[in-house]
Parts: structure tokens; sequence; C-alpha cells
């Protein structure tokens, strides 16, 4: 039973971590790595919410990915 | 193919869908709860819809699993298969009722958490007959919301098409525990056969429908790879090194296509305006045969999806940005020749007339 315990603590873990991480990609992150993505309608940001929820951890790393990039471009450009 | 997302891309062939689809739900929701009542007059309002929309779910989820195969055999049901994210996302919400009905009616009840209630009422995980067959059920209900999650086309461009395509291939994963699911379920609660000989037909249906499909394919792709070289000129030699023979001219009909499997690589040689290009077969959406589509409107157009591609380079008109290798053609005489090394995505090759 408190392997049980554990491994549902884990899940509402992760949906928590997913649901405050949603909110922000949905906000930010989407249109910085997906230029299509740019302007959308907040009912298609609601449409993209449970998605986000559930695929945080790849969507995570896909953003501090791009925003590296940006970053070295940007900082190549001022050299 | 969406240059800005849209929640949805309505077109009146997707209205339509959509409003057979829920006539069918409400249609099967009426009639097999007049039935309940009439066989049943005890039942509660709770477990009508725990029945009503798991079997509906189940019945939607063999008819989602048929349609691709379905339309390998006989292309008349293509139309089903356009908008057939709007029927999976439909079975997941009535999967999901389902799922939220079992949860509140049998584990939200007592002291202990929902989900560790569903997982540690029935603890006999090492046997067969007694496996606790709600875990299966949830495990596929998870499979399920993550296709119904990341069904928009956003998903399908930011998670790569292949890992897009592995991660909704976890249907038949679903579709297995949920034989499993409504099995056990039957074996540990119920004693009616109906049940258990209901999700055999099914069972049998998708799985011959598939062993069909895939015949009909090989079948197919022995054909595409079977070809007799007409006798050639020595000049004719010359300029047809490393091109392979394909098929006569007037086997193409006009705005199709005929599928070429040479050296291994998939093609799909067009015939249109008195003209011949060969792009890959595989379209970049969902990998739909291209060979199957037609050219419309100048552009070769995927039987799946309806994504667009131009026979001349490969390349989705603008501003879409999708891409397939294009190949060289050759017509002499009454022959077609296709060199079977591919350019790089999008590259320009000047078509073959037909003289």
């Amino acid at each position: 039973m408190k392997t049980i315990e554990f491994l549902v603590d884990l899940f509402y873990l992760y949906l928590f971590f997913g649901v405050v991480f949603a909110a922000m990609f949905l906000c930010r992150g989407a249109a910085l790595i997906d230029e299509a993505a740019r302007g959308i309608s907040w009912k298609t940001r609601a449409l993209l919410f449970p998605g986000s929820v559930a695929m945080w951890p790849v969507l995570w790393r896909k953003w501090r990915k791009t925003a590296r990039k940006m970053k070295t471009a940007t900082s190549n450009e001022t050299l | 193919m969406s240059v800005l997302y849209d929640p949805i891309h309505w077109t009146p062939h997707k209205r339509m869908y959509d409003r057979l689809m829920l006539s069918f739900v409400a249609g099967y929701l009426l009639l097999f709860g007049v039935l309940q009542l009439a066989l049943h007059p005890q039942i509660t309002a709770e477990t009508l819809i725990i029945r009503a929309t798991g079997t509906l779910a189940f019945l939607m989820l063999h008819i989602i699993l048929s349609i691709g195969p379905l339309c390998r055999l006989y292309p008349k049901f293509l139309p089903l298969l356009y908008n057939r994210r709007h029927l999976g996302v439909t079975m997941f919400l009535l999967a999901l009722t389902h799922g939220i009905f079992n949860l509140v009616q049998f584990h939200a009840l007592g002291n202990a958490d929902p989900l560790v209630s569903l997982f540690g009422s029935n603890t006999q995980y090492g046997s067969l007959a007694r496996f606790p067959f709600q875990a299966l059920g949830f495990f596929a209900l998870i499979i399920l919301f993550l296709m119904a999650a990341t069904s928009h086309d956003f998903w399908l461009k930011n998670l790569t098409p292949p890992v897009w395509k592995a991660l909704h291939m976890g249907v038949y994963g679903a579709y297995a525990m949920l034989v499993l699911h409504v099995m056990l379920g039957v074996i540990q609660l119920e004693k009616s056969p109906v049940l258990t000989g209901l999700t055999g037909l099914g069972m049998f249906t998708v799985i011959g429908l598939h062993v069909m499909a895939a015949w009909k394919q090989a079948q197919k792709e022995a054909g595409a790879s079977a070809r007799k070289q007409p006798p050639l000129e020595t000049q004719q030699e010359d300029t047809l090194r490393g091109f392979v023979y394909a098929c006569e001219v007037a086997e193409i009909p006009d705005n199709r296509a005929k599928l070429l499997i040479l050296e291994g690589e998939n093609i799909a040689l067009f015939k249109y305006d008195g003209k011949l290009s060969a792009v890959h077969n595989l379209c970049k959406h969902q990998n739909g045969p291209l060979s199957e589509g037609k050219v419309i409107d100048g552009c070769i157009t995927c039987p799946w999806h309806g994504y667009q591609y131009l026979p001349e380079n490969g390349q989705s008109p603008p501003p879409f940005e999708e891409k397939v290798c294009t190949y060289d053609v050759q017509v002499h005489g009454s022959s077609v020749f296709v060199n079977p090394k591919p350019y790089p995505e999008g590259t320009s090759r000047p078509p073959a007339l037909i003289v």
C-alpha cells in the first residue's frame, strides 16, 4: 500500500508541475519554440493546455534549448 | 498545415462529419438507456452512465481502429479518415466520463485517496483471473488522454512527425489493455456471455481487417517492384545510366500516380498535364500514401488529410512549408524510367514531357 501511495503522490506531483508549467508555457514559451503559435487565440491555448500539462518535460527541454540558442545568437550579434 | 494555429480548422465536411458522429453518439446513448431501463428497471443513474459511456467508447475505439485498414482495402471509406481525430477526442471524453463515474462511485466514498483505492482495493496483481481490471482501464485512459491532448497540429509539428506517430501508435496498447479490462471485468463481475461474445467479435474484426490490409499492401508493393525492362538502344543506355525502368506511360491514369519500389525507395510517379514527376511516396503529415492521392489544382494531394505538394519540386505551395524528396524521370517512347536516387526534400527537378 505504501508503494501505491508513493506512486500516486508522484503522479499528483507530476500533474502539479505540469499545470504550473503549462500556464507559463502557453503565455510565453509556445510562441518562442514555434513561430506559428505567436498570437494564438485563448481558445487555442485552452486546447493546448492538457497536452502541455502532460508533455511538460519535453516542452521544458525544448523551451530551454530555444532560449539558449536565441541568447547565443544575440550575444554573437553584439560582438 | 495551418500557418497560424486555429482551435479547429472548420470545413463543411468536418461540420457534416461531426453532426453525424454526435447524432450517432446521442442515438446510441438513448437506445442503450431505454434497453437498460427495460431489462434492469432497478438500475441507478450512475450505473447506467458507466455502462452506456463505457460500451460506446469501446465501440467507437473499434470503429477508429477499423477506419485505417478499411480505407486501404476500399478507398471509398477515405472520407471517414479525414476527421478521425474528432472521433478519437469524442471517444476519449466518453471513456473519461466512464472512468470518472467509476472512480466516484467505487473509490471516492472512503477515507483513502480515490486513486490509491483504485490501485489498492484489489492487489491480486499476480493472478490472471483476479487481476485488478480497473487498473488496466486507468492506464488505457492515460494513453487515450495523451492521444487526444496531442491531436492538434501544434503537437505534430513540435513533437516531430515520427515521435507523434509513435505516440499515437499507443492506441494499440490501449486497445489491448481495454480488451483485458472488459474481459476480466466480465469474468469477475458478470455472468452474461453477450459482452464476451461482442468483444471477441470486435477483436476478430479489427485484427482481420488489419491482416487483410497488410496482405493487400504487400501484394501492391510486390507489383510495384516487379517490372520487365524493354530493350534499349546503346544511345538510350548512356542517357539512362542510374535510371530504372518504371512502367509504360499508359499504365498511369491522368492526374494519378503509380507506386514504385525502386532499390528500396518508396516512390510516387505522377502523370499530369502531359508531364511526369516523381516524389517520395510518404506524406510529411502522417505518412499518408501520396501515390493513392490525386493531382488537384496542380498539386499532389494526400488522400488522408489533403496535404498538398507541387509535383516539380515536392514543396507544399507557399505559405506552407512541408517538403518531400524528388526524383529524376525520363520518358523514352512509351516507357518511363526513374532514377531512384532521391534529391534532398523540396529540390526542383524538371518533369519529363510525354511526347
